[in-house]
């Protein structure tokens, strides 16, 4: 009798004691991000109970529009230095230039060299280059190349910690629209990617500094005729590319028959040569990736090395996220993205990982890919960033899953989601391969991109010191990481 | 339009079927143009009549379960009026028959050959072994694997690039799936200069017709 009185209280004590964990002040619980994606709130509170700072929230338009995404014309379009045709500037030119220096070419070398280079690069490669983007280009010149700047990017947030507490991984990167295809009005892209290296905790943090300081300045001149924004700017990219190890330049155009090509080229010593397309897997989007599947078993061999966004495993050693250029190799490929009309997203088998695991590892291998991230994985129609206008009088949009637009769809600045809105890429339904793949569940996916680029910075400038042990500083910022899988 | 398809893809891996076209018509020359009327703006080839029942001859023994209609023969009539695309089609044929068995497949198979040489979009699909999505999932799994590899094929896309390019030009900008977002994109995307959508589709009198415009079941 004592025993079960005993038990009944012992119990009653533990049900009052449930009721007041739960019945707890809490903070008002909003999303929280897991990687790229958004979770819910109903899975997040449990494990990261975390609201969006106001700080961040109240900031954050005039910090995606100033420090993660420049694209205002006052900078891209009408600042005579970002359009200026001089090696020294920040034109097409100049950032062309800066990119052959850090891969070791000579000062020496001439520009018409490099230009031509670069042509013969992009019209081997591309049918749009080839066809339409080099016969407009008038002479070996970067500055007559037909482009327009579209975007600084600030990448910050690719960085990752590797052992020995360095940043590493961050990247510049200059977005430019080819002009004068008038039947094709966007019909080749070009990014110019500085790769910085790896930099100890309190040389990134300046970095941030850097950047979130620009958030504050004004694009329009002052009284002395000075334009703080740009003048700023200007140095920030200066010190930050000077601090590159490696540059590239990614290309996305239109085929002849309205297919959208892909190629990545690397800036070497004295030359630029196509390479490699790195993440993005040689694989049939229509074919089941199962347990006997190439992918299917890199999945399963590297799970946690996957899921691990400070994991500084080498895949380049593996040829499975690796496109190959080299026609020798085996994995050789010609990347081409499925477009807009695309149904199908990577898929791995029911017998590859577990129930709770297998579609976090599927996210993460196919949103670093070029082709997904660009495509349906992300709600996206090829490109992340809209063109504008030749008269230099609207900014580019964006594409939702940057935004976190609640229907997805490119918009302005004024759509930017400070709150709990995520552009949401309704998975769950799409068409699946057969075999082990037919009932997988494929989890929808919610993003608000730079909100998540935001948080990071947010992180690294006020939850985290220099000294802090590795540990802390990949704690706190693992939510907030790209999460690539490289 | 499949018809068109299935006999481009028969010519293609068919070497006595294209051989025989070629040779009823030997001489490759450009035919004159007009206009049915005078009143219309399109314009079309003054194929002769003979021409059609020539081609029609040779086609129904390829294509045996069904008809083939008059745009199709004309749209072959076409094609053989050049040499360049002749020889651009005997390239392409070479490079197909070499990386894939073409023999004794399904009609499917052959209109799917023909379709993605004028469609990148179906064939960056094939290529990815997406075929329900293009409504070309009634192929075998053998000829589905045949169709991504010849997708795959640098050769063979090259070649279709310029096969589609010389007839159809910005016709080859067109999707199987004409009015998806991508092409709603860069029409949303374009200068003020950009002239057309994505497709337009043909017409051979003026729109809307007359008969309607003026009264409902008069005559013009």
């Amino acid at each position: 009798m004592k025993r079960a009185f005993l038990l009944v209280a012992v119990l009653a004590a533990a049900c009052l004691g449930a009721f007041v964990w739960r019945a707890r002040p809490k903070p008002p619980y909003v999303y929280g991000f897991d990687g790229r994606a958004l979770a819910t709130p109903s899975v997040f509170r449990r494990i990261w109970p975390e609201p969006i700072p106001p700080e961040v929230q109240g900031n954050h338009r005039a910090f995606t529009d100033q420090a993660l995404i420049v694209r205002d014309v006052r900078v891209v379009a009408n600042d005579s230095d970002f359009t200026s045709q001089s090696l020294d500037k920040w034109g097409f030119a100049g950032v062309i230039r800066r990119a052959f220096l850090v891969g070791g070419s000579p000062q020496t070398v001439t520009e018409a060299v490099q230009a031509a280079q670069v042509k013969d690069a992009l019209g081997g490669e591309l049918y749009a280059a080839k066809a339409i983007f080099n016969p407009a280009w008038n002479g070996n010149q970067f500055g007559n190349a037909p482009v327009h700047l579209l975007a600084i990017v600030n990448r910050l947030d690719q960085a990752r910690v590797d052992g020995n507490g360095n940043l590493c991984g961050a990247e510049i990167r200059f977005d430019y629209q080819a002009l004068t295809g008038n039947v094709r009005p966007d019909y080749l892209r070009l990014i110019v990617e500085f790769a910085l290296r790896c930099v100890k905790p309190e040389f990134f943090q300046g970095w941030a500094q850097s950047w979130n300081g620009l958030a504050g300045l004004p694009m329009d001149p002052d009284e002395h005729g000075k334009y703080p924004y740009q003048d700023e700017l200007k140095t920030l990219l200066q010190q930050l590319t000077a601090q590159a190890n490696v540059a590239r330049l990614r290309a996305n155009g239109l085929g002849q028959n309205n297919d959208w090509e892909m190629r990545e080229f690397v800036f070497g010593a004295g030359s630029i040569a196509p390479f490699d397309m790195e993440r993005e897997p040689n694989i049939l989007l229509g074919k089941c990736q199962d347990a006997n599947s190439q992918l299917g078993k890199f999945a399963v061999a590297h799970k946690a090395d996957i899921l691990d966004p400070n994991n500084t495993w080498d895949y380049h050693a593996d040829p499975v996220l690796r496109c190959f250029h080299d026609p020798a190799r085996p994995n050789n490929c010609d990347p081409e993205t499925v477009g807009a009309n695309g149904t199908r997203v990577l898929v791995l088998g029911a017998d590859v990982l577990d129930d709770n695991s297998r579609d976090e590892v599927r996210h993460q291998l196919s949103v670093n890919s070029c082709s997904a991230c660009h495509g349906l994985e992300t709600r996206d129609d090829i490109h992340q960033i809209g063109p504008r206008n030749t008269e230099n009088t609207d900014e580019s949009d964006l594409s939702g899953f940057l935004t976190g637009a609640a229907d997805c769809a490119r918009g302005p600045k004024a759509t930017l989601n400070t709150d709990d809105s995520a552009c949401t890429a309704p998975l769950r339904d799409l068409p699946k391969p057969g075999g082990a793949c037919a009932d997988v569940e494929l989890a929808n996916r919610s993003y608000n991109d730079l909100l998540r680029r935001h948080m990071f910075i947010y992180k690294v400038l006020h939850e985290l010191r220099p000294k802090d042990p590795p540990d802390k500083w990949k704690n706190k910022l693992k939510m907030y990481m790209a999460l690539e899988v490289h | 339009m499949v018809d068109f398809w299935e006999v481009l893809g028969r010519m293609l891996t068919n070497d006595n079927f294209r051989g025989r076209l070629y040779r009823a018509f030997p001489k490759p020359t450009w035919y004159d143009t007009g206009q049915e009327a005078a009143t219309l703006v399109n314009w079309g080839l003054k194929i002769p009549a003979g021409h059609y029942k020539k081609a029609r001859n040779i086609v129904k023994d390829v294509v045996k379960d069904g008809p083939v209609s008059l745009q199709t023969l004309g749209e072959i009539l076409m094609v053989l009026s050049s040499q360049h695309f002749r020889d651009n089609a005997d390239q392409l044929a070479k490079a197909i028959q070499a990386t894939v068995n073409t023999q004794g497949n399904s009609k499917l198979f052959y209109i799917g050959i023909g379709c993605m040489v004028l469609d990148g979009s179906v064939r960056v699909s094939f290529k990815n072994a997406i075929f329900d999505d293009v409504q070309f999932g009634n192929l075998s799994g053998l000829e589905q694997d045949a169709l991504a590899t010849l997708a795959g094929n640098t050769r063979v896309k090259e070649l279709s690039y310029d096969a589609c390019q010389e007839f159809w030009d910005i016709a080859c900008l067109d999707e199987y799936n004409y009015y998806g977002p991508q092409a709603a994109y860069r029409v949303a995307g374009a200068p003020k200069d950009y002239l057309p959508g994505p497709h337009l589709h043909p017409i051979v009198q003026p729109y809307p017709p007359t008969t309607h415009a003026k009264g409902k079941g008069k005559k013009a």
